[in-house]
């Protein structure tokens, strides 16, 4: 197995976004509080008066 | 605290210590071996809280017995959800944050202080929580505290500290990856259970911040400085909390699945990238079934509810479907690659059973996966939701994921942290060795039992079910199941907290001088580093076995989910 | 648990893609049965809410009330009110009763409003096993239609404090 030359290529871009902890730390946060939460209140905000 | 093992400093002058694990050849920070023990400790003291009051409780619902009068029934279900939800759980996480952000990455730990803080905030808040429960006849509120329900203000403060503590553990769990790699210790990826962990740990920040978003104002609300507060909305930020806490549990749960495979049977991941991207996957959806509460509330469209119970398409159940192969497949190819190679499944009847990290592991995937995921799945479907909403059927859901699932899981993994980091003998190895067993079969007939009775209707939290008038003979059989499967389940978790505590406490301090407790001298992790590609690749290696499994999985699951459209369409006309 | 190689992003092998491929479309399928249901099936989540507050639905339901009593259930002392089809009907939860006793017909289509006084309440709905959540200032409404007959149940399934589980009510259908 020619480890040396597995060894100097560069990551794959799909292995670097993996690897990027906040990247996902913040996709993580953001698409939670934004479908879940966010989306959520406006629904209750939005509900009329009774007649 | 006396250390057997010469201990050194991470650098010349440095006023921290770590030891050289005879067994794993890791290095274990002094500060990490203490904090694990901290928080382990206090993981089984309100594991043992929780569970005195689960036989308590399941001997009332069962009718036949019906124990205790409705104030206690009612005050003890509020301290079981809160000792076993909030605490345990999240105890013996935190203990795992600290071991896989310092121990499985050589790493020191970069925050002893901060860490140490936060454990103290959140004993502080457990045992408060405890405490007011016992005390104040009107905090009896459920662990979900549903406001208008007031509970005593000191009630949402335990709430609070336990919270922050929790997350300024979280925090430390983080400084110590970035440290490490700034320091250059860590180079290139985390390991896949470090990973696992990381997912979990950012999970537990949105949880955690969700969790002061619903619990702060209910405070300001209990001592009337906050004069109203819709119920709506606390609902929405409480499972906010509530339901990812869960998702932690799972991906916490995963992570230990991972390391009771290399530690008992020594594999390796079948693809990293097919791992990470389930729990990636897990990452940007599984928040969203906090919806699953919600189904049938006023107010939320049809949309909304859709969209968020299917974690967006179910990609977060594919992440789960796909640990589901990955794990077994991987311990399929170990296993074939060491010669048991008979038949479909002749590399499961020589797996070794008799040790109970892999017990633990096996158990808690099926019973995680066959029960308490497919029924999680099928109940949080929109429209089905309305057939199951508060009835029994609900706990029956979350017991086989959080107790049969990650409780299991984290109990067999507890023995494997005895001799490592307590580095005291393990005793009592015999019921070791049946502890999962008496456990995942009593919490099997918990979980059975619940759902039994919730499908015939009968309600969740509630002390006596022969008020809502004449109860079917049937009920009264279920229930008598999920009374007799809690008391076996309760004997194996005496069992645990038996072998833990002699082991602890009893015999001198020892280092470990062997991974596994019970099949072999050998040592998996070792093993596991010398499976070379081509025996992962070897077609005799293939995971055809596993490959089964997952369809039969499916098949099962389809049925479950299938059957109950069907009972929806019997009901009456509703929208 | 250890360190993985330093370009361990791979092609994923021939089992995995399958099982991948397989959870991927059973995924779909999952995802499209809520809006096929939604269009399709005659069980569905009530979506109707208004905002309202404890004094203005108790005046309506006492309205309600008042316009339809028909006669008193012996057991609770509460009136059994019966509307016509169609006809918007009220359920009011409270610590810890239902009020009042509805009388429906089997067949017919009813707006059932449901709110409470105090607390978050559970309407579970027996042996039919329907259940909904029921929230203070919310009057949800559900429309219903009986496609049984008999006496019901209605059991309190959200706890409600120290007398929570005695709280039941009766829907009847004739």
């Amino acid at each position: 197995m020619p480890e040396n030359k597995k060894d100097e290529e560069p990551q794959p871009i799909g292995q670097k976004i993996f690897d990027n902890i906040w990247l996902l730390f913040v996709l993580s946060l953001l698409i939670s509080t934004v479908l879940y939460n966010v989306w959520g209140i406006i629904d209750l905000m939005n509900v009329p008066f009774a007649k | 605290m006396t250390s057997l093992a010469p201990t050194t400093p991470w650098t010349a002058g440095a006023k921290d210590d770590y030891r050289d694990c005879p067994v794993t050849t890791l290095k274990v920070d002094m500060h990490s071996e203490r904090l694990i023990i901290a928080n382990a400790v206090m993981a089984v003291v309100t594991l043992t809280l929780g569970g005195i009051a689960a036989l308590l409780i399941a001997l009332t619902r069962w009718q036949a017995i019906h124990l205790l009068p409705a104030a206690w029934f009612y005050r003890l279900l509020t301290l079981h959800g809160i000792d076993m939800l909030v605490a345990w759980i999240v105890f013996f996480e935190m203990a795992g944050l600290h071991f896989g952000s310092t121990v499985l990455l050589n790493a020191r730990h970069a925050a002893p202080k901060l860490a140490w803080t936060g454990f103290g905030m959140m004993t502080v808040g457990g045992l408060m929580a405890n405490a007011v429960v016992l005390i104040d006849p009107n905090s009896s509120v459920m662990f979900s505290a549903y406001v208008p329900l007031k509970a005593h203000p000191l009630f949402y403060l335990s709430y609070i500290l336990f919270a922050v503590g929790a997350l300024i553990t979280v925090i430390t769990f983080f400084i110590n990856i970035v440290t490490a790699k700034r320091e250059g210790v860590l180079k290139g990826s985390l390991p896949l259970v470090v990973f696992g962990l990381m997912t979990a740990a950012i999970l537990a920040t949105y949880t955690l911040l969700e969790g002061a978003a619903a619990i702060v104002p209910a405070f300001f609300w209990s001592l009337g400085i906050l004069k109203t507060y819709d119920p709506g909305i606390y609902r929405n930020f409480f499972w906010g909390f509530g339901h990812p806490a869960q998702q932690v549990n799972l991906a916490a749960m995963v992570s230990i699945w991972y390391a009771l495979a290399q530690m008992t049977v020594g594999i390796r991941p079948v693809n990293e990238k097919f791992s990470r991207l389930a729990f990636i996957l897990y990452l940007f959806f599984i928040n969203l079934g906090s919806a699953h509460h919600l189904l049938v509330d006023p107010g939320l469209s049809f949309a909304w509810k859709a969209v968020n119970t299917s974690y967006a398409m179910y990609l977060a159940v594919l992440g789960s479907m796909m640990h589901a192969f990955s794990i077994p497949a991987a311990l399929e190819i170990a296993l074939r690659a060491k010669g048991h190679r008979k038949g479909l499944f002749g590399w499961l009847r020589n797996a070794p059973w008799a040790e109970p990290g892999f017990s633990s592991l096996v158990l808690s995937m099926f019973l995680f996966g066959w029960i308490g995921g497919v029924t999680g799945v099928t109940i949080g479907t929109e429209q089905i939701n309305m057939l199951v909403h508060n009835t029994l059927r609900l706990p029956g859901h979350f017991h086989a994921t959080v107790v049969s699932g990650t409780t299991l899981a984290f109990m067999g993994f507890t023995y494997y942290v005895i001799p490592l980091i307590f580095r005291k003998e393990l005793k009592l190895k015999s019921w070791a060795k049946w502890q999962p067993y008496v456990f995942g079969f009593g919490m099997l007939l918990t979980s059975l039992g619940m759902i039994a009775s919730g499908l015939q209707g009968v309600a969740r939290r509630n002390w006596d079910i022969t008020f809502a008038g004449v109860v079917p003979g049937t009920v009264e059989i279920t229930l008598a199941i999920f009374g007799i499967g809690a008391v076996l389940a309760v004997i194996g978790g005496i069992m645990y907290v038996t072998i833990v505590l002699v082991s602890i406490l009893t015999g001198p301090r020892l280092e470990a001088s062997n991974l596994l407790l019970l099949t072999g001298t050998h040592n998996p992790i070792i093993d596991s580093t010398k499976l070379t590609d081509h025996q992962m690749e070897d077609k005799q290696n293939q995971p055809k076995g596993a490959l089964t499994l997952v369809f039969i999985f499916l098949v099962w699951f389809a049925v479950y989910y299938f059957t109950n459209w069907w009972l929806l369409g019997r009901t009456w006309f509703i929208n | 648990m250890l360190a993985p190689e330093k370009n361990w992003w791979k092609p994923m092998g021939r089992l995995e893609k399958t099982w991948l491929t397989v959870a991927l479309v059973w995924c779909i399928f999952l995802t499209v049965m809520m809006p096929l249901w939604y269009f399709y099936g005659k069980q569905n989540v009530p979506t109707e809410t208004y905002r309202t507050t404890p004094a203005d639905y108790a005046a309506k339901v006492n309205a309600f009330v008042e316009q339809y009593t028909v006669g008193k259930d012996e057991a609770t002392g509460f009136p059994i009110v019966a509307a016509p089809a169609g006809s918007d009907i009220y359920l009011r939860a409270s610590t810890w009763q239902w009020y009042p006793v509805l009388q429906l017909e089997k067949g017919q289509e009813y707006r059932l409003h449901i709110s409470s006084m105090d607390l978050q309440h559970g309407f579970s709905l027996q042996p039919v096993n329907i259940n909904l959540q029921v929230i203070p200032g919310y009057d949800y409404v559900a429309t219903i239609t009986p496609t049984s007959s008999g006496d019901f149940t209605i059991v309190c399934n959200e706890y409600c404090f120290v007398g929570h589980h005695t709280m039941v009510g009766k829907i009847i259908v004739k």
